[in-house]
């Protein structure tokens, strides 16, 4: 999390919604924050216990900021509380809920929304400007409204729109002393400002709110987070099933701490073909030791002199399985077309210091049988489909976007184990480079083949793409048979076909 | 040896090792490398170490060794049709980096056609060169390409910057 120890906030409308939710998380961040609000002593109170249980200085400031006067005493009153003033978040305003055609617009509604949401920004912002240090920073608060309209609350669009410009003005004003003015847009958010509306039609009204939303669900699963356009549906563990399940288990597992985080960098491929290629490849064991021969063949003739060979080498070489070993590899359709394949990395790597350094802080951790459960889980990908790869030995997830129907990226992501020796972090790091960089001997002939695919057939002279091989025995395939391919494809003929 | 004279010297070493790789005299290139050589291409702009963050090159020699190795094999689809590419050198200057090493910088750009397609790449290189006999041997060599770190990201390098 942000570090904000020793700096001091202060928070308009921050007794509830979203203002409440700012003097938290700012406190959590390590600032102390003054709470401003109109006339709801008790709720402003119950956010000020909130910065107060952090252990964070908290003082409320009450006052009608859509008078000048007012306004000019609560950014004072703050300041003197707070000792200074480092962060104006400007939270605060109106939203008339009653759906009045501009039309029908009274003077009286007009200026009330005005006075609330755009006249009090001023009267704030120009009390605090003298007072914030160079480098300070100020966000205001508008809406998705004043970004693309709301029929029939025009008063609060036109006043959240003003917002935006204000902003743009006043962060050019003030660039040269260094402070960011900045703004943000949220849109529906279930605070009590949306009650009203989520009520309406004895409750159905949030339920017509949230249609409007085009991502339907958010969900995690051992902190990664997966969103959903389908707004109902199976849960997310269901969708992943036990097996999918594991491999993000054994990911974050594998780390002492219990934890992993992103780091690294991330590499990004885009090439001219289909999506579907690339998951038909990730599970397509006979490819490997033909459109990898040359990579394979160069790792053949490396002399290592006597030492370990290097895990980049290794996974390179590791292509190079016969096709006898390939063919006795597990491989698991799983439901909803996602598989898995079998780890094909040689053992050798477990037997280098670094990997008994790391073993040893696993069993202080969990003991030795746990540790051993860990450690044999041994999968290469396990591809969630339609779109991710997981692979938990190389603490490695890649993605896939597809741009259009003959372009795709792939996006790779590396992750660094918590409580592991940071030469664990620095092997994943040399591995990405050598497998599933740009220049990458193995991928980039896969990238290569996708696009000669997505050319042939283009081409139109082909009217299937035969993924037949081992058809006759599904019920026990291993190895090179194409059953996970066909179990995609049915999976996508079951999405296509609702 | 004066300073013109070394100037003269260097770039004829780097104009024969572009030329080594625009050739595919990918062997007699690798030679050019010290046995503790680090080939290094950044992802990310400035990038300060090649352990904590991927790259779009990181090498070793042996790793190397692996890849022109391979591009003198028929069998890699990626090199089938031949790349064919052409490496300029400008703006180069020369210093003495202690012991018997210097350090050359340039600015590089690179031109590949292939598959009906022509791509360059712009970059600043820097080689850290260690003194032998009458020529050098390369140390280290780094290019930092102007795009390297581009949103939409990279794809396919063969042959070496």
């Amino acid at each position: 999390m942000i570090d904000l120890s020793g700096k001091r906030a202060f928070v308009t409308g921050g007794g509830r919604g979203i203002g409440r939710a700012t003097a938290l998380m700012l406190a959590q961040a390590g600032a102390g924050v003054a709470v401003g609000y109109r006339s709801r002593r008790a709720e402003a109170d119950e956010t000020l216990a909130g910065v107060r249980r952090l252990r964070r200085p908290a003082i409320g400031v009450a006052g009608d900021l859509g008078d000048p006067a007012a306004a000019g005493r609560a950014v004072d009153e703050a300041v003197q509380g707070l000792g200074g003033l480092e962060l104006l978040i400007v939270n605060h305003g109106i939203w008339p809920s009653d759906e009045v055609p501009v039309a029908a617009m009274t003077d009286a509604q007009w200026g009330g929304t005005l006075r609330a949401n755009l006249d009090s920004v001023l009267y704030v912002c120009r009390a605090a400007i003298p007072l914030l240090p160079d480098g300070g920073k100020i966000v205001l608060v508008s809406s998705t409204a004043g970004q693309r309209g709301e029929a029939f609350h025009a008063d609060y669009a036109a006043t959240k729109g003003a917002v935006i410009s204000f902003t743009k003005s006043l962060a050019v004003e003030l660039a040269p002393r260094r402070i960011n003015v900045n703004c943000v847009a949220p849109g529906w958010v279930d605070t009590e400002m949306s009650a009203t509306p989520f009520a309406r039609e004895a409750g159905k009204g949030k339920q017509e709110i949230v249609r409007t939303i085009p991502l339907g669900r958010l969900a995690s699963y051992r902190g990664f987070l997966f969103g959903s356009h389908a707004k109902d549906g199976e849960d997310l563990e269901t969708f992943l099933g036990p097996e999918v399940r594991s491999a993000f288990d054994n990911l974050v597992d594998r780390a002492p701490d219990g934890e992993i985080e992103i780091a690294g960098g991330k590499t990004v491929q885009r090439y001219r073909a289909n999506w579907k290629l690339q998951l038909e490849n990730s599970i397509d064991l006979l490819h490997p030791r033909i459109l990898h021969r040359s990579a394979i063949d160069a790792a053949d003739r490396v002399e290592h002199g006597g030492k370990p060979p290097s895990i980049e080498w290794d996974i390179v070489r590791s292509n190079g399985l016969t096709l006898r070993e390939w063919d006795g590899m597990r491989i698991a359709a799983l439901p909803r077309g996602h598989c898995w394949m079998g780890g094909s990395l040689t053992r050798k790597i477990d037997e280098s210091p670094l990997q008994k350094r790391y073993r040893e802080i696993l069993v202080r951790r969990h003991g030795e049988s746990r540790t051993d459960e860990i450690l044999a889980f041994n999968r290469h990908n396990t591809i969630v489909y339609p779109n991710l790869f997981v692979n938990s030995r190389v603490a490695q997830i890649r993605m896939l976007q597809p741009v259009s129907v003959d372009c795709t990226e792939q996006h790779g992501y590396t992750f660094r184990l918590k409580g592991a020796p940071e030469e664990m972090f620095e092997a994943t790091i040399r591995m990405v480079n050598t497998n599933n960089s740009p220049s990458s001997i193995v991928t980039s002939d896969d990238h290569e083949i996708f696009e000669r695919i997505q050319q042939s057939l283009a081409g139109g002279g082909n009217e299937w793409s035969d993924l037949s091989r081992g058809i006759e025995n599904e019920s026990d395939a291993q190895g090179t048979n194409e059953l996970p391919m066909r179990n995609q494809h049915r999976a996508w003929a079951e999405y296509m076909n609702g | 040896m004066g300073e013109l004279e070394i100037w003269h010297r260097v770039q004829a070493f780097l104009f024969h090792e572009a030329r080594l790789l625009d050739e595919r005299r990918f062997g007699e290139w690798l030679e050019l490398y010290a046995p503790d050589a680090e080939y290094w291409v950044p992802y990310a702009w400035e990038q300060k170490d090649p352990k904590e963050h991927v790259s779009l090159f990181y090498e070793t020699v042996t790793l190397l060794r692996m890849r022109v190795d391979r591009l003198e094999n028929e069998l890699s689809p990626l090199d089938a049709p031949k790349s064919r590419v052409n490496h300029f050198l400008s703006n180069l200057t020369v210093e003495d980096a202690g012991g018997s090493e210097l350090v050359a910088r340039a600015y590089l750009l690179y031109c590949e056609y292939r598959r009906e397609e022509q791509r360059w790449f712009a970059g600043r290189a820097t080689w850290r060169l260690r003194a032998e006999g009458k020529s050098y041997r390369i140390a280290e060599k780094r290019v930092d390409l102007l795009n390297a770190d581009q949103d939409s990201g990279h794809l396919r390098f063969a042959i070496p910057f």
